[in-house]
């Protein structure tokens, strides 16, 4: 193959944003990959990260250094719960930890999101049915639970206020029927699906019934 | 192997993951600028912080685990360049743009599109559009010998041309 060719090759794979192929290449050969390269990198913008890559890494990261005892950086809980997305809204809801993650293992939602189910817990009353108007959401506290009940097209049901980016809590956003987190701007539908991110996970749906005038959502014995 | 050494005092928390935050951006963006692609780029970064982490020592100024980081992304790439396209980094690294200081700097960002139009305004007329075309409009080859009014084959072997000249290299 030419070296033309090679170059050439080597340079459609760098636009297209694919790993190129391996082949030996003599030094100046190499010094005009690399000015390939840099080129590439001065189109703005070519050269950020994808914030689902720089997410994963560090999941990934926080992981392996708890597992190994490394003796270097540690993650907070806090943040350690904010990266497990749906564990640590199950936290917040006071369930445990690896309940969860042992269940989100198996069991994810459509829309990549992940419901909280609980077997053992008690129902705790929120918010008054009447006080849930068509197609807004309320917030309540119930213990640990940070929640929304949500009225949607008039069927009600309950979701975890904490968003699934940074572990922040959402805000009801009646103008536009959505979900909007102040930190970093991330927002979610009433049926908790992300809207403007797509990677984002759901916020997990609480499980919620309505019991007479009052709509109760389950939560685990100690929240 | 390489230590940081703890400069902060140990009452005061380090926020790591505020730190983790900022230098993947810029251990990214540093090996981008060196391999051009996005999966090379992920696959390094991650081979970065999973050698250096184990090795960092906290509290540690930013500054400290930067450099460490940029240090290990440096072995990282030179390895990378070494085993893919079997020759040595250090040989190539004239001339290309330091590493940034901010994840998202504004500044540098502009100051890479400097040097890149700095590059090709040094070029000759051709092959200044050759490289504009495919880099910064990003027209495949074919589209690109239209557009110039070459073959295929010519706009090959002067995108050729233009890379070599544009790394330093004087060609005929």
């Amino acid at each position: 193959m030419k070296p033309s060719d090679r170059l050439a090759r080597f340079v459609d794979a760098l636009l297209r944003e694919r790993r190129p192929r391996r082949f030996p290449a003599d030094p100046d050969e190499a010094k005009a990959m690399m000015a390939a390269a840099a080129l590439k990198s001065a189109r703005p913008g070519a050269d950020l990260p994808r914030q689902e890559f720089v997410q994963d890494l560090e999941r990934r990261l926080a992981r392996e250094m708890v597992s190994a005892g490394a003796p270097g950086p540690t993650w907070s809980r806090r943040r350690l719960l904010q990266l497990s997305g749906a564990a640590a809204a199950a936290v917040v809801a006071g369930i445990g930890i690896d309940r969860v993650a042992q269940r989100t293992d198996t069991t994810p939602t459509p829309a990549g999101g992940r419901d909280m189910a609980l077997s053992d817990g008690r129902w705790i009353p929120v918010v008054a049915t009447a006080a849930v108007a068509r197609d807004h959401a309320v917030r309540f506290s119930a213990g640990a639970v940070e929640g929304f009940v949500v009225n949607r097209s008039g069927g009600i049901h309950a979701l975890s206020a904490v968003c699934t980016h940074m572990g922040c809590i959402v805000r009801f956003n009646s103008g536009h029927g959505t979900l909007d987190c102040p930190c970093h701007g991330a927002s979610f539908a009433l049926d908790g699906s992300p809207i403007n991110h797509d990677y984002l996970q759901s916020l997990p749906r609480l499980q919620s019934r309505v019991n007479g005038d009052m709509v109760e959502v389950r939560v685990n014995r100690e929240a | 192997m390489r230590v940081v050494a703890p400069s902060a005092p140990a009452s005061q928390p380090v926020q790591w993951e505020a730190v983790y935050r900022e230098t993947a951006v810029i251990v990214y963006r540093f090996i981008y600028a060196r391999v051009g692609n996005r999966p090379d780029a992920e696959d390094l970064t991650t081979q970065v912080f999973i050698r250096a982490l184990p090795r960092l020592r906290l509290p540690a100024a930013i500054e400290e685990i930067r450099s460490y980081l940029l240090a290990t992304a440096r072995t990282v790439l030179a390895d990378h360049w070494r085993r893919h396209y079997d020759v040595q980094l250090a040989a190539l690294e004239e001339g290309l743009p330091a590493a940034p200081t901010e994840p998202f700097d504004p500044a540098s960002e502009e100051e890479g599109i400097r040097r890149a139009n700095l590059v090709l305004a040094s070029l000759p007329e051709n092959y200044r559009h050759v490289l504009e075309l495919r880099f910064l409009r990003g027209y495949s080859l074919r589209e690109t010998a239209e557009a110039m009014g070459v073959s295929l084959s010519n706009a090959k072997v002067l995108q050729h041309r233009a890379l070599r000249r544009a790394s330093g290299q004087e060609m005929p």
